[in-house]
C-alpha cells in the first residue's frame, strides 16, 4: 500500500464513513477506507457485524438499524484498511498511516475525515480514580466484549448515558441508581424548540422508552447541584448535592460518566483546516459547507466530527459529502445530492432542542473543586491551572507552557475544553476569542519503531 | 547627538522581540538602571525561543562563534541566581557518538582542528568509558567527541525568566504589538506600531526569524531565510539518560527531561510560513532523525512519540548570526541565530545591552557583523 494513489480516502469507518464509501465505490471511484478500529462500525456500530450471530436483544433497535449498512460496506469493493491509524495529513494531502507497527504515506485526490465524536470531559472530583470511567467506555465493553458490572451509577446527562443505562437494565445488570445533571434551565431553554424536535418522532418515542424504563427499574437522582466521587486508590461511591441542599452519598465501585459528546477535531486542527466556536453546542467545529466540504477543497468532513448530529444524520452526511465529490469527478447527481440534503436536515431537526437540553452547566463544565484533575496527562489539577492564570497565561498554549495541561498523550481531548473555557472566564474572552491547543501531529501516539519505518526497518 | 559612551540614555531603549535575545538584552539594560521596552508581534517566547531543543552546548560550535558560546557559558553557571530559578541548567556533558570509521575520523579532525585554533574544551571518549557513562547506547559506537558541564535547559522556562527578572527590574514588555515602520526623526527614531509610536535613540532589533523585515525598517538589507527546525518528544520512560547525545557527521540531538520524557531533534527542517506563524511537519524528515535516534538508542524500539512541533528559526548564509551596529546610528541587530541561538542568549543580551549603551563589548563581535552581508537598497532592489 505504501506511496499509493487513491482517488478517495476515507477516514473512520463508521456510518458516515461507510456510507460515504457506498457512494464513491458504486460511482467507481477507487476508495480506501482507514479505521482505527478492528472492524467497521465505528462506536455507534461498534463489532455490529460480529453481534449478528447471537444478536443480543438488550443492544437495542437503534444497534442494529446499521445492520444493512454495514453489511453492503463489507460488500461494496472498497478497499479497507483496519486497525489503521492516520497520524498525520500533510498539506500536499499526503496521509500518513500507522499500521502494525509500520508508518506508510499514501496520497489521495479527494479525502473524506469521518473521525466522529468523542466525548465531553467531565472533570469532578475523583474522576481520575479506578472504577471511573466514561459511559461511551462502559459502553463499548458491553458491545465489544458482553461485558459488564452489576451495581453501577451512571452521572451526567444526554442520550448515550440514558442509551447505555438502558442496556444495562436489558441485559439484565443491576443499576444502583442514574444521576441525572440536566437541569431546570436547561429544559426551559431547549422547550422553545421541542416542536421542531416532532419532526424525529421515532427518536423522540425511542427516548421516551429509554428514559420510561430507566426509571422503573433504578433510582433516578434529579435536581443535582454537585457530585463528587469518594474514595482513595479505588471509586467506594458517589456523593451528589441536591439543589435543596441535601447530600445523597452512594456506594458503587463502578461509575460512569458523561455529559455528551462534541465533535473529536483533533485530525482535522492538526490538518490546519479552519474550525468555528458553535455556541449551541459548546465546542467547536470545522468549517464546512453543506456538502461537508471543509476549508480545504479537496477535504470533506462527515458526521459528528463534522458537528453532532447522531448515527443517522452521520450517514446521510457521509452520503452527501461522497456525491459532492462524485460530482466533482464528473458525475452529477443533482437528485441524489437535493435528497441527501433534505434527510440531512431532516435528521437534524432535533438537534437544537437536545443540544440545550443537555449542555451540561457551568457547574458541570468546569471543575467544581481545586483539588480536582482538569488535565488527567499530565496530573494537572484546578488549582494548577488558576496559578498558570494568575502568573499571566493568557491563552490555551501560553498555558501549556505555564502547567503543562494539554502536553500529554491525549493532546487535550480530556481537557482542552474545560482549560479553555476556564481561560476565557478569567480573561473576559469569548471563548472563540480565547482559541484552543495547537494540535500536533502524530494525532495519535506513534512508536519510534514505527515512525522510522519510512526509512527502514529498527536498528538492533 | 552627544550622548557619553556607557551612560543610561535618557529615552527607553526599544526591543523587538521578546524571544531568548530581546529578553536577555532587557534584562540586561534594566539591570544597569537603563529603560527598556519590549515590543513583541505574539508572546513571549512564542517561537523558537520557547519551543527549541534547549541543548545547552559549546560542543560543535564554529569556531568563530566558540568565545561568544564560552561567555555564554559563564552565565549559563550561575542562571539560578542570576535568574531566582531552580534547575534552570541541567549541567550535564555533551557528546558527538562516532557511529563508524567516518564518523571517528570527523571526530578527530574536528579535535584537531579546535586544538591548532587553541580551544581544549572538546576531547575524545573512547568506546568503553563512553559504555560506562551511557549504558544504553548501542554496543557498536566507536567513541565520541565530549565537552564537560554542557547540558541542556528547558527553552520556554529561560525565555520566561528573563522576561520576568527584565520585568520586575522595570522594562516594560508590550505584547501583542507589531511593529509597522521604524523612522528618524531628528537626532531620535520613531518606532511606530499598531499600538502607538514610541520615540527612542536606540533600537534593537531582536526580532529573529522576522529580523530582516525590522531591519529593513532601518534601512538595512540582511536576508535570512525562515526554516523551521523539527522535533519530537516521546512518552515518559524511566530514567536512563544524564547527558545530551548527539552524532558525529549526522544531525541528532537527544536528551531526557526530569519527568521521563525524551526531546529528540536532528535539524530535519519542516515548512516554516513566517507570515502567517504556520509549520508544517514532513514525516519523511521525521522519519530520518528518528531512525538516527535508533541507531544511538536501540532499546527505545516501542517507546511512544506523543507531539512534533517546530518552530520558526532565522538563518544566515554562513549559519552565523547577525550581531552588531546597523548601517545607521542607533540601531543595533541581533538575530538570524540559525538554530544554535539558545545557549548564546546570556552573552548576546549582555553584549547589546553593551552595545546599547556604547560600551566595549567581552567578546569581539566582529566575526558576527551585519555589515559582511553588506548589500545597499538599491543593489537589493536591482535583484
Amino acid at each position: 500500500m505504501a506511496n499509493q494513489h487513491f482517488q478517495i480516502a476515507i477516514i473512520g469507518a463508521g456510518p458516515a464513513g461507510m456510507a460515504a464509501a457506498l457512494t464513491t465505490t458504486k460511482a467507481g471511484l477507487e476508495t480506501i477506507v482507514i479505521d482505527d478500529q478492528k472492524g467497521s462500525g465505528g462506536q455507534v456500530y461498534r463489532n455490529l457485524l460480529a453481534n449478528q450471530e447471537a444478536s443480543p436483544a438488550y443492544l437495542g433497535k437503534s444497534y442494529y438499524d446499521g445492520t444493512e449498512l454495514a453489511q453492503s460496506f463489507a460488500n461494496c469493493g472498497a478497499v479497507y484498511q483496519p486497525d489503521c491509524t492516520v497520524w498525520q495529513i500533510t498539506n500536499t494531502h499526503e496521509i500518513a498511516l500507522v499500521s502494525r507497527g509500520k508508518a506508510e504515506l499514501i496520497t489521495a485526490d479527494y479525502i473524506i475525515i469521518a473521525t466522529g465524536a468523542i466525548e465531553r470531559p467531565m472533570p469532578v472530583k475523583g474522576w481520575t480514580l479506578p472504577g471511573v470511567m466514561s459511559v461511551g467506555g462502559a459502553q463499548t465493553l458491553l458491545k465489544q466484549a458482553a461485558l459488564g458490572a452489576d451495581d453501577a451509577v451512571f452521572v451526567g446527562s444526554g442520550p448515550l448515558l440514558y442509551l447505555t443505562a438502558w442496556q444495562y437494565i436489558k441485559a439484565g445488570l443491576a443499576v444502583r441508581a442514574v444521576i441525572d445533571i440536566t437541569g431546570g434551565k436547561q429544559w426551559r431553554s431547549a422547550i422553545p424548540y421541542a416542536p421542531l424536535a416532532l419532526l424525529q418522532p421515532d427518536m423522540l418515542v425511542m427516548g421516551r422508552e429509554w428514559l420510561g424504563d430507566i426509571r422503573r427499574n433504578t433510582e433516578v437522582i434529579t435536581k443535582v447541584s454537585a457530585i463528587e466521587i469518594i474514595g482513595q486508590s479505588q471509586a467506594q461511591g458517589v456523593s451528589c448535592t441536591l439543589s435543596s441542599g441535601d447530600k445523597i452519598d452512594i456506594d458503587a465501585n463502578h461509575i460512569f460518566l458523561h455529559q455528551g459528546v462534541v465533535p473529536n477535531v483533533n485530525l482535522t486542527m492538526a490538518t490546519g483546516l479552519a474550525h468555528q466556536w458553535d455556541h449551541q453546542a459548546h465546542c467547536w467545529r470545522p468549517v464546512i459547507d453543506v456538502t461537508g466540504k471543509s476549508s480545504d477543497e479537496q477535504i470533506y468532513i462527515a458526521g459528528d466530527g463534522g458537528g453532532i448530529g447522531g448515527a443517522k444524520a452521520a450517514a446521510i452526511a457521509g452520503r452527501l459529502a461522497a456525491s459532492a465529490i462524485v460530482a466533482r469527478c464528473g458525475k452529477p447527481r443533482f437528485l441524489a445530492q437535493l435528497y441527501y440534503k433534505l434527510r440531512h436536515l431532516h435528521y437534524l431537526s432535533i438537534r437544537p432542542f437536545l443540544d440545550r437540553l443537555y449542555l451540561p452547566s457551568a457547574d458541570f463544565r468546569l471543575a467544581q473543586t481545586d483539588e480536582t484533575i482538569i488535565c488527567r496527562c499530565e496530573a494537572v489539577s484546578k488549582a494548577g491551572v488558576n496559578a498558570a492564570l494568575a502568573s499571566g497565561a493568557s491563552g490555551p498554549n501560553q498555558l501549556k507552557a505555564f502547567c503543562r495541561a494539554g502536553m500529554g498523550r491525549c493532546q487535550g481531548r480530556g481537557c482542552g475544553l474545560v482549560v479553555q473555557e476556564m481561560i476565557a472566564s478569567h480573561t473576559g474572552q469569548s471563548m472563540a476569542e480565547t482559541g484552543y491547543y495547537r494540535l500536533r501531529p502524530p494525532v495519535k501516539p506513534i512508536t519510534l519503531a514505527a515512525l522510522a519505518s519510512l526509512e527502514g526497518p529498527w536498528p538492533d | 547627538m552627544a550622548r557619553l559612551t556607557g551612560m543610561a540614555a535618557t529615552r527607553p531603549v526599544v526591543i523587538i522581540g521578546a524571544g531568548i535575545q530581546g529578553c536577555a538584552t532587557a534584562f540586561f539594560l534594566s539591570q544597569r538602571g537603563q529603560s527598556v521596552i519590549v515590543l513583541e508581534k505574539d508572546h513571549v517566547g512564542r517561537h523558537a525561543s520557547g519551543v527549541n531543543a534547549g541543548g545547552v552546548r559549546r560542543l560543535g560550535r564554529d569556531i568563530a562563534e566558540i568565545p561568544l558560546s564560552v561567555a555564554s557559558m559563564d552565565w549559563w553557571n550561575q542562571i539560578d541566581q542570576l535568574l531566582d530559578i531552580d534547575r534552570g541548567f541541567h549541567r550535564q556533558f555533551y557528546v558527538k557518538v562516532a557511529l563508524d570509521d567516518a564518523g571517528a575520523d570527523l571526530a578527530f579532525r574536528r579535535i584537531q582542528q579546535l586544538h591548532s585554533a587553541g580551544f581544549q574544551h572538546e576531547t575524545w571518549i573512547d568506546r568503553d568509558q563512553l559504555l560506562c557513562r551511557i549504558p544504553h547506547l548501542t554496543k557498536s559506537v566507536f567513541g565520541g567527541v565530549l565537552v564537560e558541564g554542557d547540558g541542556w535547559a528547558l527553552p520556554w522556562k529561560i525565555t520566561r525568566a528573563f522576561h520576568d527578572k527584565a520585568a520586575a527590574l522595570g522594562a516594560q514588555f508590550r505584547t501583542p504589538v507589531t511593529v509597522t515602520s521604524i523612522d528618524k526623526s531628528g537626532e531620535h527614531w520613531q518606532v511606530t506600531t499598531d499600538a502607538g509610536m514610541i520615540e527612542t535613540d536606540i533600537v534593537v532589533n531582536c526580532a529573529g526569524a522576522w529580523g530582516t523585515q525590522i531591519a529593513e525598517m532601518t534601512g538595512d538589507v540582511l536576508p535570512i531565510d525562515a526554516y523551521a527546525p523539527m522535533l519530537v518528544i516521546t512518552d515518559r520512560q524511566p530514567m536512563f539518560l544524564q547527558s545530551v547525545v548527539g552524532v558525529m557527521g549526522g544531525t541528532l540531538s537527544f536528551k531526557q527531561l526530569d519527568n521521563g520524557s525524551m526531546v529528540i531533534g536532528g535539524g530535519k527542517r519542516g515548512v516554516a510560513d513566517a507570515a502567517r506563524n504556520l509549520t508544517q511537519i514532513i514525516p519523511a524528515g521525521l522519519s530520518s532523525f528518528v531512525m538516527t535516534a535508533g541507531r544511538v538508542f536501540p532499546h527505545l524500539r516501542d517507546v511512544a512519540i506523543l507531539r512534533a512541533w517546530a518552530g520558526i528559526e532565522g538563518y544566515t548564509k554562513d549559519n552565523l548570526p547577525i550581531i552588531g551596529n546597523g548601517s545607521q546610528a542607533g540601531i543595533i541587530h541581533g538575530f538570524g541565530f540559525s538554530a544554535h541561538g539558545f545557549q548564546l542568549g546570556p552573552a548576546v543580551g549582555e553584549a547589546l545591552a553593551d552595545l546599547a549603551m556604547a560600551r566595549q563589548t567581552r567578546v569581539n563581535l566582529t566575526p558576527f557583523s551585519p555589515h559582511r552581508f553588506a548589500v545597499s537598497p538599491d543593489q537589493a532592489a536591482g535583484h
